[in-house]
């Protein structure tokens, strides 16, 4: 299984998957077809995590400036994902967020509230 | 009017190029003719000169070989090619002072020769001497002539490259052309099939003078991204002339997708209306959402497990019973922003859409009563105005700062505060572009 890079563009962030556990989402994302956008993004986790070489640590870090409500929706079943993960290996989310935007600290705390148990850690930039 | 094949730029260009050849081969034919004149004449001029006054005072005697005759005619040292021919006229040999035969032809003679035995065998005879650089064999001459024909037919054949080439690019620029006309074609036929689907989504949308019948004052601000889009509103009266209902509904995307989930919206949004008109119960916005909710999926079929689409919306609908200065708001996550003077409070409503995957049938959405007075502003938006980003760190503009500034412009009659959210917004906006429809709706209950 190969990491998995995607280049950012003006509406899509930048994704990086490695099968080290690192993972990250930066940029913006506001895709005019969000779902096949993240199509192979969902695709790669839900075969790393059915494989036999997952990492025992994963950090995955949310550095998303601007996103859509289909990109919320998308981003609820990532986090359904590596929720399912939760209780098998150490899981830690990073939502990162500039100071003022109270915006994306929200959006941040929503999945907060929708995901109590998984380990949700807020970042200022 | 389409241009003839004669009148139209690829044809007049092919007339051009087929003039342009034409003269060009003829002029290089003449040319060509002229110079191979000129050379034989000259040539001949000289053979007539060298046969006169050298080639007699050559001695050959029986003994002497070809090759012993070309050694004494090579010490010479103004003697620069030899051709000796056989009894015949036949060319055998060509010599030439610097050790090369003067042509390949010659070389081929020359190489089925014995020279030692070509005296005896051809009595040759001396027939030219020739200054440097000049030939004077028929097959040199010869040379002259498939020289001149080929430079002749090499400069025709670059000519007739250049001209296929022009032509095939001119045609593949045609081609270039033509495609771009064609897509011109479709995009003003999408554009203006486009723009008439606004004029449609447009009649939709609810009178201004329905909100200036019902509330004491009002705002609308509606800036679709594209031409048509997925946010609509309605303010639809009710049983009696106290009620109505007030809805800000932001559809899946914008643009056309989000224009067509709308006009779902808008049937079903008729579909229940009829069924309230008819009907004495109790008006609750939480239920109403539901009722999209419900309807949106199964319409949609979002239940489905391998459905491509995933559409809905967010929003609020608010109940207004200005008779009991009452104002019951539901959302789906759109906020109600509800002032009084300068203090802004946030109702955040429910966080759950309606009509996606995600967004459960039996969601219980709920309702907010807020007992108000005339001073009482209420202002609904969409995440296109929450959600632009801007602002020198280029972060979304937020609830936060809405709230501030709808703190700020509260002194303002709410007709001047349309035109203050819509400076402050694309000021915050700058150079960014807008992400998404934006829509603002603003009211008091009189």
């Amino acid at each position: 299984m190969d990491n998995l890079n995607i280049e950012a563009t003006k509406y899509t962030p930048a994704i990086k998957l490695a099968i080290d556990g690192m993972m990250s989402f930066v940029g913006k994302s506001y895709p005019e077809n969000t779902f096949e956008f993240y199509r192979p993004v969902l695709a790669w986790l839900n075969d790393y995590f059915s494989g036999d070489q997952i990492s025992d640590k994963i950090l995955i870090k949310f550095e998303i400036d601007y996103f859509n409500s289909s990109t919320s929706s998308v981003f609820y079943n990532l986090f359904e994902i590596f929720d399912a993960q939760r209780e098998k290996r150490n899981i830690l989310v990073h939502w990162c967020h500039k100071a003022d935007d109270d915006s994306s600290l929200e959006a941040g705390e929503d999945f907060v509230e929708d995901f109590p148990d998984l380990d949700i850690q807020f970042i200022v930039q | 009017m389409k241009p003839s094949f004669l009148t139209s730029m690829a044809g007049q260009t092919l007339i051009i190029l087929v003039a342009l050849f034409a003269s060009t081969a003829t002029t290089t034919y003449l040319g060509f003719s002229n110079m191979k004149a000129q050379l034989v004449e000259s040539v001949q001029a000289q053979s007539a000169m060298i046969a006169e006054n050298i080639a007699p005072a050559i001695q050959f005697s029986d003994t002497q070989t070809a090759s012993d005759m070309l050694r004494s005619l090579g010490s010479n040292k103004d003697i620069t090619a030899v051709l000796l021919l056989d009894s015949d006229q036949k060319p055998i040999v060509a010599w030439s002072a610097d050790g090369r035969n003067t042509d390949d032809i010659n070389k081929r003679l020359f190489l089925s020769h014995n020279l030692n035995e070509l005296h005896t065998v051809y009595q040759p005879i001396v027939i030219g001497i020739v200054p440097k650089g000049m030939l004077i064999t028929e097959y040199s001459l010869s040379s002259v002539y498939s020289r001149v024909a080929m430079f002749t037919a090499g400069t025709l054949l670059a000519i007739i490259l250049v001209f296929l080439t022009a032509f095939f690019l001119y045609r593949r620029i045609d081609a270039v052309q033509r495609k771009r006309q064609e897509i011109e074609v479709i995009h003003n036929h999408t554009k203006d099939s486009i723009a008439y689907a606004s004029l449609i989504q447009k009649a939709l949308m609810p009178e201004e003078s329905q909100f200036q019948q019902f509330f004491g004052e009002h705002l609308i601000v509606w800036h679709p991204k594209d031409v048509v889009g997925g946010d609509v509103y309605s303010l639809i009266r009710l049983r009696h002339e106290d009620e109505a209902l007030l809805m800000v509904i932001d559809c899946t995307g914008h643009g056309v997708p989000g224009a067509f989930v709308s006009m779902l919206v808008k049937a079903v949004e008729q579909e229940i209306m009829t069924r309230i008109q008819h009907s004495n119960e109790p008006i609750s916005p939480a239920a109403l959402l539901a009722e999209f909710n419900r309807t949106l999926k199964r319409v949609l079929k979002q239940d489905e497990h391998d459905s491509q689409h995933n559409a809905g919306f967010d929003g609020a609908i608010v109940y207004i019973n200005r008779a009991q200065r009452l104002v019951r708001y539901a959302g789906a996550n759109t906020p109600l922003f509800v002032c009084q003077s300068d203090r802004v409070d946030i109702l955040k409503g429910d966080r759950h859409s309606i009509g996606y995957h995600r967004s459960k049938a039996d969601y219980v959405f709920t309702d907010h009563d807020i007992i108000c007075d005339d001073k009482t502003r209420f202002y609904l938006a969409t995440d296109g105005l929450l959600d632009q980003i801007g602002g020198e760190q280029a972060i979304m503009f937020g609830k936060k700062r809405f709230s501030a500034l709808l703190s700020a412009i509260s002194h303002l009659a709410m007709d001047d505060q349309s035109a203050s959210i819509v400076s402050t917004v694309s000021d915050y906006r700058g150079l960014e572009t807008q992400n998404d429809d934006i829509t603002v709706v603003g009211f008091k209950v009189s």
